[in-house]
């Protein structure tokens, strides 16, 4: 019997005792004023340290961090070490892998954690958690936030993109990187040595070798003819025409897509199928052009200038595809990556319209992909409601804010990845050391996150990275100018981060069919029917699902943040 | 089976009672109520279940870990299902009843219908061709003459079931891909390159063959064991009575594993609808959706990807509803027609 009884205690032992893991929070909770006389915490200057070394002792915040598999871990990471240094916060990160982040989990249970480091929170779920009470309200405190608050007042713009839009607060701090890279994503790259040949076959008119360079304007038949010789010759000299690919790219993918190929017919596509027209949120399909646009393309399509392969692939086996040099022309992001020998590939502008399609109605048409992606990331951070003395906490992560930090953080600490001298009072990339590509150095050192860097720091603060500044000339030359397009007076915008009330958002959810008959969109151009019954049948069917619905509720939430 | 489960979980403190009664009766006093108690026990102690018990309680012991297993990740989980109607998402710390609302809200989705159908017509087809291949396979290692050979076959039917998912559509696009294996052979012969990945009409049948190829060794190894045990003596029998191998697997091999393959029907029919939704995710492409995107992977994207759980987890249950259903019509018929049955 005795054993018995001893049996159950311990087993209840054991029970309370895992239950007695669950524990609480035991840090002590202090008011401003508190903290002001025991810890000496400060938030005007903001060079000098926050709190004073008891506060450095005593207060302790745990972030949770899902980092690059190749990045340091935070705690060991030199910018980390610094800032800590200077503010005397003690922040204890707790990095795990991008791969197994949940942030539903978290959201469930963030027991212990006071705030997530690239949460990558949508901003709906923002919404939601804000409204749940869960999280921070960020901008009760921008009084101890001094760079952000200065940012905020400065760029309007970005107050708007990153208020809720129930209560007009802040739950999150941005990522703001405003590089002018990602409005256009695509570039045209054209193969010289196969254009070359394709030349000397006489196989393409009014286009001469000389003119092969950066910049070279194409119309869709001369592209069309070009294409159409890379398919049907040997260009890779393995004896076979299989397994070349005249023009690749990767549908619907947030770069490298084929939405520049309706620039030819005058239409800003991008792949949510969703632009500003006039101040006017509006879907591309809506456009007289676009089943001209789909027909035209879907040609290409069936003649296999463009492979089918380009609607399955992923970016693995397009990158393969280009170093093997397979590639006639190709749109992406740059050439380096893609192919081995960029200096073969020049960067064409965007295609011309085809001359005597539908009577040469689209002969002037030139334009580009005008994308969605926005330059700031909403839910970079969140801050958990509950946790304790987070006026410090915020003060640290303002730091953050300010220009040469920033720089540090995107892209590694000075000494490190930055020349430990200036010049012309601006920061200056350090080359990359020996043996290690560009992105894993960068990822190695630099924990990436919540930043500002705009126009103003680049060429003041900060020297732009070789490739960057690389792709902004060739955005500058041969995709800017033709933004807005050149047939139209309409102006073009994309559509920025929008915020949605929870009565928006639950409306939106209503209405599912949406999504599935804007996927039809693409599928025209590969696989479906297209005729005019099908394009009549597609349209009516876009109208059932609630099509105005939705863009009166997006026009609404665009209204809130232009 | 369900009771015998139920019965031990009760009457497992009953030894440390039993053993203890004796002394309670013997120092009892007059008064009633005890000796109510002690009749009481009397009667129980020898009842049929306590006499059962005692003689059984070793083999009962064992069936513990099962039973605790299936309270702690079956029975536990399910008050979940609360939440279908709630309008729960996560992270919310008080949610509201709102009755059927999201019930009501899926049916009357304007995708509802295509994706039930998409559900059921991968499911049925994935039965129709999945159910018989394992017991016509069984069936014939049963009757190869060559032992050796009958093993070597089963080692090789057993192999795909091992290969992981993620491995196994991996497998697909190398071998299914615009250039891949299917389609170079095609090129070379001269024919055209067709993307089976972009193709929703070649979802389902990549799909389903797919899942049967893996796992009809797998499954054909409880017909086996039925088939093992089927007497040898009836075999001789027909052999005297001049049977061919044909009528021998007719008469004698499939009437003795009959019961096994009605319960595997049953079986196999209750869980019909709840095809999972990771192999389905992995093969999707935006080519396919028309015929690949299905309940499952609503139920994904809505309550994983939207955080809508509430939502999600009435798609869930309405989806198991079905599922019950369909087995109980099949138990019930099942049990009409040929008396045997799960329940």
């Amino acid at each position: 019997m005795r054993k018995l009884y001893a049996a159950i205690a311990i087993g209840s032992a054991a029970v309370l005792a895992l239950a007695g893991c669950g524990g609480g929070d035991n840090r002590a909770r202090h008011d401003v004023d508190e903290l002001v006389s025991t810890y000496g915490y400060q938030w005007e200057d903001t060079a000098a340290k926050i709190v004073n070394d008891e506060g450095a002792k005593e207060l302790s915040y745990k972030v949770y961090a899902p980092k690059d598999g190749m990045a340091d871990d935070y705690n060991e990471m030199k910018i980390m070490q610094t800032l800590e240094e200077q503010t005397n916060v003690s922040v204890v990160w707790d990095c795990v892998p991008q791969s197994s982040y949940d942030l539903q989990l978290m959201l469930e249970d963030h027991e212990g954690y006071d705030a997530i480091y690239h949460a990558g929170i949508s901003v709906n779920d923002i919404t939601y958690q804000a409204d749940f009470g869960n999280l921070l309200c960020i901008s009760d405190y921008l009084k101890y936030m001094p760079n952000l608050s200065a940012i905020l007042e400065k760029r309007p713009d970005i107050k708007r993109q990153i208020s809720c839009a129930d209560d007009g607060k802040i739950y999150s701090l941005p990522r703001i990187e405003e590089m002018g890279l990602k409005q256009n994503p695509n570039l045209l790259f054209l193969n010289k040595k196969w254009a070359e040949k394709a030349i000397d076959a006489n196989a393409v008119t009014g286009v001469t070798k000389d003119a092969l360079k950066d910049g070279l304007q194409l119309n869709a038949d001369q592209m069309e003819a070009l294409l159409t010789y890379f398919k049907t010759h040997d260009m890779t000299g393995d004896g076979k025409t299989d397994g070349q690919y005249a023009l690749s790219f990767i549908a619907q993918n947030w770069q490298g897509n084929q939405c520049d190929l309706f620039g030819m017919f005058g239409i800003n596509e991008n792949p949510d199928h969703r632009i500003v027209k006039n101040g006017k949120v509006t879907y591309t399909y809506d456009d007289e052009a676009y089943y001209d646009a789909l027909s035209y393309i879907r040609g290409w399509v069936d003649k296999g200038l463009i492979d089918k392969y380009c609607f399955e692939q992923n970016e693995k086996q397009f990158l393969t595809n280009g170093q093997q040099g397979k590639y006639g022309a190709f749109y992406w992001w740059e050439s380096k990556t893609v192919v081995a020998n960029p200096d073969d590939y020049i960067v064409c502008a965007p295609l011309k319209g085809p001359q005597s399609y539908k009577g040469g109605k689209y002969a002037n048409c030139q334009t580009v992909c005008v994308s969605n992606q926005p330059e700031i990331d909403v839910g970079e951070l969140i801050i958990f409601a509950d946790a304790p003395n987070v006026e410090v906490l915020l003060t640290y992560f303002d730091r953050y804010y300010a220009p040469e930090t920033s720089a540090q953080i995107n892209y590694g600490p000075i000494g490190v990845a930055f020349e430990e001298e200036k010049q012309n009072g601006m920061l200056v990339p350090k080359p990359v050391p020996e043996g290690k590509t560009a992105d894993e150095f960068r990822l190695k050192n630099s924990p990436l996150g919540i930043i500002y860097l705009t126009a103003e720091q680049w060429g003041h603060t900060v020297k732009m990275e070789e490739r960057a500044a690389l792709r902004l000339d060739r955005l500058t030359k041969y995709a800017t100018p033709y933004y807005n397009s050149s047939t139209s007076t309409v102006t073009v915008k994309p559509v920025p981060n929008l915020q949605f009330t929870i009565e928006e958002i639950e409306k939106l959810d209503q209405y599912t069919a949406i999504d599935t008959q804007m996927n039809n969109l693409v599928k025209f151009l590969y696989t479906s029917d297209l005729n005019e019954t099908a394009w009549a049948t597609f349209k009516s069917n876009v109208q059932k699902a609630g099509v105005y619905d939705v863009l009166k509720i997006y026009q609404a939430a665009y209204d809130r943040v232009k | 089976m369900e009771n015998n489960l139920l019965q031990t979980e009760t009457a497992v403190p009953a030894p440390a009672e039993i053993a203890e009664s004796p002394s309670e009766v013997s120092s009892a006093s007059a008064s009633a109520a005890q000796e109510e108690t002690a009749s009481f026990w009397k009667r129980f102690k020898n009842s049929y279940f306590a006499r059962n018990f005692r003689k059984n309680w070793t083999y009962l012991l064992f069936l513990i870990p099962a039973v605790a297993v299936t309270v702690l990740f079956a029975y536990v989980p399910m008050y979940g299902i609360l939440m279908a109607f709630q309008n729960y998402r996560i992270g919310m710390p008080t949610s509201k009843w709102i009755g059927f609302d999201n019930f009501k809200q899926f049916f009357s989705d304007p995708m509802f219908w295509t994706y039930m159908w998409n559900t059921f017509i991968l499911c049925i087809l994935g039965f129709v061709i999945g159910f018989p291949l394992p017991i016509i396979v069984a069936v014939m290692l049963h009757t190869t003459k060559n032992k050796k050979l009958a093993k070597v076959l089963q080692t090789i039917f057993n192999g795909p079931h091992f290969i992981s998912l993620v491995v196994l559509v991996g497998m697909l696009y190398l071998f299914f891909g615009r250039y891949g294996l299917v389609n170079n052979i095609a090129a070379n012969m001269g024919g055209e390159r067709f993307s089976y990945f972009l193709a929703p009409e070649a979802f389902r049948p990549m799909y389903i063959l797919s899942s049967n190829w893996q796992d009809f060794g797998w499954s054909s190894i409880i017909y086996l064991a039925a088939l093992s045990g089927v007497d040898e003596a009836q075999h001789e029998a027909a052999k005297i009575d001049g049977a061919s191998r044909v009528q021998r697997i007719l008469h004698v091999d499939i009437p003795a594993i009959m019961p096994i393959i009605s319960v595997m029907l049953i079986m196999s029919i209750g869980g019909l609808m709840g095809v999972g939704y990771e192999k389905v995710l992995l093969m999707q492409t935006s080519g396919n959706m028309e015929t690949s995107e299905i309940i499952a992977t609503y139920v994904y994207t809505q309550g994983l990807e939207k955080g809508r759980a509430g939502f999600a987890t009435a798609i869930g249950l309405f989806n198991s509803v079905i599922n019950l259903a369909l087995l109980i019509i099949a138990n019930t018929t099942s049990k009409r027609f040929s008396e045997n049955s799960l329940f």
